[in-house]
C-alpha cells in the first residue's frame, strides 16, 4: 500500500492536508539545523578584530597599518568561510541568507552596529584612546552576533522569508563600496 | 482548476518544493531524511521537478562522498506560490459554503 508520502495522485482530497503536510515537511527541516559551535560569538570576535585593524590602519598612517588592515579583513573572511563551510557540512543545506544577513552583516541592525563601531574605534584611534579603540570593537562585535542571534531566530520562525540572500545587484553595489572604501583606507595609509 | 499545477500537485512533490523554499540548495540526503522517503522514489519527484525546470541539480564530492545538491529555481519558486495560493483558495471557498450550508439548515 502506498504511504501519504508516495501518493502521487492528481486529485485534490484535501488541500488542507496537503498544505498541512508540506508545511510539517518544512518545519522538520529547519527545527533540524544546528549552527556550528561558537558561530555567533567567533562571527563578533572577527568583526572586532577586523574593526581593529581598521582603526589601527587609519592611525598608524604606516606600512604596518596596511598589514593589519589586509590582516584583519583576512581574519574575519577566513572565520567567516570557515564557519558557513561547518554550517554546510554539519547540515547538509546551504542558506544564502545566512551568510549575506548573518554573516556580512546586511540586516539594518548589523550595519548600524558595524558602521558606529568603526567610526566610534576610528575617532578613538585618532585621538589616541586605545582603551576606548577596544571598548568599541567589542561593543561592534558583541551587537554584530547578537543581530546574527535575532537573524536566525526570525530565520527559524519563518524560513521562506528569510532564507534567501539580497538581490545580486544589490550584493555588487554593497561589495562595490566595502572595496572602494578599503581601497580609500590603503590609500590613506 | 485555476492555479493547480499538476507537476507539483502529488502531495510529495509539494513537500520536496516546500523543504526546498526553506534553503538555498539542499544535499540529497538530507532531503531524504526531511521527507522520509526512498531514494528511488526521491530521485523520481526530482527528475520530474527538473524536467519541469522548478528544480535544479548539482553532482559534487564531499569528503570523498558523491553526493547531489538540489535546489529551486525562479520558476519553480513562482510556481510554488501559486499553487499553494491556489490550494488555500480552495480551502477559503470550501469553508465558505460549508458555512452556507450550515445557515441554510433549518
Amino acid at each position: 500500500m502506498l504511504s501519504y508520502m508516495e501518493s502521487t495522485s492528481s486529485s485534490v482530497p484535501d488541500p488542507a492536508a496537503d498544505l498541512a503536510a508540506a508545511h510539517a515537511a518544512q518545519g522538520r527541516l529547519t527545527r533540524s539545523l544546528r549552527l556550528p559551535s561558537v558561530f555567533h560569538v567567533s562571527i563578533g570576535m572577527a568583526v572586532a578584530v577586523q574593526i581593529a585593524g581598521v582603526a589601527y590602519s587609519v592611525e598608524a598612517q604606516s606600512a604596518r597599518g596596511v598589514v593589519a588592515l589586509v590582516v584583519g579583513c583576512a581574519i574575519f573572511l577566513g572565520v567567516a568561510g570557515l564557519q558557513l563551510a561547518r554550517f554546510r557540512s554539519l547540515n547538509g543545506v546551504r542558506v544564502d541568507g545566512l551568510f549575506s544577513r548573518a554573516v556580512m552583516g546586511t540586516t539594518t541592525s548589523s550595519s548600524l552596529v558595524y558602521g558606529a563601531g568603526l567610526a566610534g574605534a576610528i575617532l578613538a584611534a585618532t585621538g589616541g584612546y586605545w582603551w576606548a579603540v577596544a571598548a568599541a570593537c567589542i561593543a561592534a562585535g558583541l551587537g554584530y552576533a547578537a543581530s546574527a542571534g535575532a537573524w536566525w531566530s526570525a530565520y527559524v520562525g519563518d524560513p521562506e522569508t528569510h532564507a534567501r540572500a539580497e538581490s545580486r545587484v544589490t550584493l555588487v553595489v554593497v561589495g562595490a563600496v566595502a572595496l572602494a572604501g578599503l581601497l580609500v583606507l590603503v590609500a590613506l595609509t | 482548476m485555476a492555479g493547480i499545477d499538476p507537476v507539483i500537485h502529488p502531495p510529495a512533490r509539494l513537500q520536496l518544493m516546500s523543504v526546498l523554499a526553506a534553503v538555498s540548495e539542499a544535499e540529497f540526503l538530507t532531503l531524504r531524511e526531511a521527507l522520509g522517503v526512498s531514494d528511488s522514489l526521491l530521485s523520481k519527484h526530482i527528475s520530474a521537478l527538473a524536467g519541469t525546470g522548478y528544480v535544479s541539480s548539482r553532482k559534487a564530492v564531499h569528503q570523498g562522498r558523491r553526493t547531489t545538491w538540489v535546489s529551486l529555481t525562479d520558476s519553480g519558486g513562482r510556481a510554488l506560490r501559486e499553487h499553494v495560493s491556489a490550494l488555500r483558495a480552495l480551502i477559503d471557498a470550501a469553508d465558505t459554503a460549508g458555512s452556507t450550508a450550515a445557515a441554510r439548515r433549518p
